[in-house]
């Protein structure tokens, strides 16, 4: 089954195209990796999926799990068991970061344990301040990690989990991510990820499967995802344009 | 003299249950039960007051003039002896809060109070106030004149928590007088529906190192009106002060002040006014004034007046939180007491407070 599903998606935000005819197929328990340069679109796509209303479905469809959720609302696209961890999350004043922990539990996942959690992510001490109010860029991914546990999802979509965050918090954050996704792993997988990355490092941690180089809106280019990063190492993004792998090559 | 149970159920909604050592309850105008068992510590009805401490007709009206506004005239004129008085002896500190509350359970009934708090050097106390009308009345008023002197180090933490029926005018005027190195913090809450409350304390730092904080939680459904704020006046030098406001509304209209007046070198004020406007049809404004002669002095403030931010809301529905959902939880945080100082033993009495108001509306 494909948990995931795009076919030719157009997006645009205020009258301008973020996302032309993207189409790709996450397959259940696989992790994909979109790499890109800044500003090609890579947030967009992530937002689009999470159903967010700036992002305006000009054509195309987004199906998870089977099902057409291009027009669904936000909470119901999470209810079906799609989660985010942004890049970068808004402070909450006021609202405690354990108590809405123990809320998203509460509802998608009665057998989280707070205590076993917050200690992998190292948030133990953090529980009780403002969700994201004064953290630090690591520590806001760590607490992005910890909502997404107590939330449990089916595909888990991660907005570049490494920006900002030293190695110490790199290997904290992926050990972290590869643990959810292995829940109720038997002989394989069923959880997926969809996974933002500029430099790759989260791949030091995670197995991807699968890789898509995007620049201006456009996936131009899809391979085995260490393969794509080496090329990007090596030659930047430019390497579209000489790339014989490139879809959009005119 | 015990409060009858009818009404210990209206007044416990704000937090007076009756069951504290020291304890004064004030129905329409006349005091209905007292006691005073922590010793240093004394509590009366302000007509046995005046002649047990002949010195307190001079504190009366020594911080407020009569001659303020209609209501302080009005209060005057009556020359009321309702109201409370309590008296902390030097060095006396205790941490059981001390219970007041204001009451009307007569329709149309005008209360009008003259309360009076001294705390001798080093003396300090949490003192906790509610003032509410019986779930029946309608319609009436409050006057209240409030009168409070700190001496040298003394320290006093303020809870005072409001629950009017809708058409309720509330006039509450009232001083502070804090002197060297003394403290006096006030936390405000207001959830509930009133006609018309106008309140404006002012806080006179007297001394070196004395300090206030002003603390509000206001929540104004539709036809409710707030006129409130706290104005500072640093006559001292090196003294501090900070007015610190949340207000939502939900058609009802906040006004929340902030006055800062520096007269003396190097101290510090901060005005913070934050506020949320949940649907159209509710207006807000913050007003905060800055005022200084003195050019060593640092005054600053901060306003942030808007509905709720759609990052929050939609960081919160991409959680599976409904949209409903998501704003009361925006809003709950919003209001959240940990805006107050409040000592660890008085949280649970706040915020069971918050949750009976919150069953009943928000």
């Amino acid at each position: 089954m494909n948990i995931l599903e795009i076919r030719n998606l157009s997006v645009s935000v205020e009258e301008k195209m973020v996302l032309k005819n993207i189409s790709l197929t996450i397959p259940e328990g696989e992790t994909h990796v979109l790499f890109g340069p800044n500003g090609s679109g890579k947030s967009s796509l992530m937002l689009t999926l999470m159903g967010f209303p700036q992002y305006k479905v000009v054509s195309g469809e987004i199906l998870f799990k089977g099902k057409d959720i291009t027009h669904l609302p936000t909470s119901e696209r999470a209810k079906m068991g799609i989660g985010i961890a942004f890049q970068s999350p808004p402070a909450i004043k006021g609202l405690k970061l354990g108590g809405l922990v123990q809320e998203l539990a509460g509802r998608f996942f009665p057998d989280f344990s707070l205590k076993e959690e917050s200690e992998k992510l190292i948030m133990e001490n953090y529980l009780h301040r403002d969700v994201n109010h004064g953290f630090s860029g690591g520590e806001r991914k760590r607490s992005e990690i910890l909502q997404i546990s107590a939330q449990n999802p089916d595909l888990v979509l991660l907005d570049e989990p490494e920006s900002g965050v030293d190695i110490e918090n790199m290997k904290t954050i992926g050990e972290a991510i590869r643990s959810i996704l292995h829940r109720g792993a038997k002989e394989k997988r069923t959880k997926s990820a969809f996974i933002i990355t500029h430099t790759g490092y989260i791949l030091d941690y995670l197995a991807a499967d699968w890789g898509y180089v995007l620049v201006d809106g456009q996936i131009q280019c899809e391979n085995n995802p260490y393969e794509l990063l080496k090329l990007i190492e090596e030659k930047g993004f430019q390497l579209c344009e000489v790339c014989e792998l490139a879809k959009h090559k005119e | 003299m015990a409060l009858d149970k009818n009404l210990l159920q209206d007044t416990q909604k704000v937090g007076y249950t009756g069951d504290s050592d020291v304890k004064l309850a004030v129905v329409n105008d006349h005091v209905e039960e007292f006691s005073s068992a922590e010793k240093g510590i004394t509590i009366l009805p302000m007509f046995m007051a005046v002649k047990e401490f002949p010195w307190l007709k001079e504190k009366m009206w020594s911080l407020i003039s009569p001659d303020k506004d209609e209501y302080t005239r009005l209060a005057a004129q009556e020359n009321t002896l309702s109201g409370y008085f309590i008296h902390v002896a030097k060095g006396v500190k205790s941490t059981k809060p001390i219970q007041t509350c204001l009451f009307i359970n007569m329709e149309k009934f005008v209360q009008t109070v003259h309360n009076v708090v001294v705390l001798e050097e080093d003396a300090e106390i949490y003192l906790f106030t509610g003032c509410a009308t019986a779930h029946y009345v309608k319609t009436a008023s409050h006057i209240g004149i409030t009168e409070i002197f700190l001496a040298p180090r003394a320290k006093l933490n303020y809870t005072m928590i409001h629950e009017w029926a809708e058409v309720v005018e509330v006039r509450p005027r009232t001083a502070i007088s804090i002197e060297e190195g003394a403290q006096f913090i006030s936390n405000y809450i207001s959830l509930k529906a009133v006609k018309h409350l106008q309140s404006m304390p002012t806080a006179y730092l007297r001394g070196k190192g004395a300090s206030t904080s002003f603390n509000s939680l206001i929540y104004a459904p539709e036809g409710a009106y707030y006129d409130t704020g706290a104005r500072i006046v640093f006559e001292a030098p090196l003294t501090h002060g900070e007015v610190i406001s949340r207000s939502v509304t939900h058609g009802g209209t906040v006004i929340a002040r902030g006055d800062l007046v520096a007269q003396a070198e190097e101290v510090k004020g901060h005005v913070e006014c934050d506020s949320l406007l949940l649907s159209d049809g509710g207006l807000i404004q913050a007003i905060p004034v800055l005022e200084t002669k003195v050019a060593n002095v640092s005054l600053t403030h901060e306003a942030a007046v808007g509905k709720i931010a759609q990052e929050e809301l939609f960081y919160l529905m991409s959680r599976g939180l409904s949209e409903a959902e998501a704003k009361s939880m925006i809003v709950k945080g919003f209001l959240d007491v940990d805006t107050f100082r409040l000592p660890e033993h008085l949280r649970p009495r706040v915020e069971q407070v918050l949750k009976l108001l919150e069953n009943g509306g928000i």
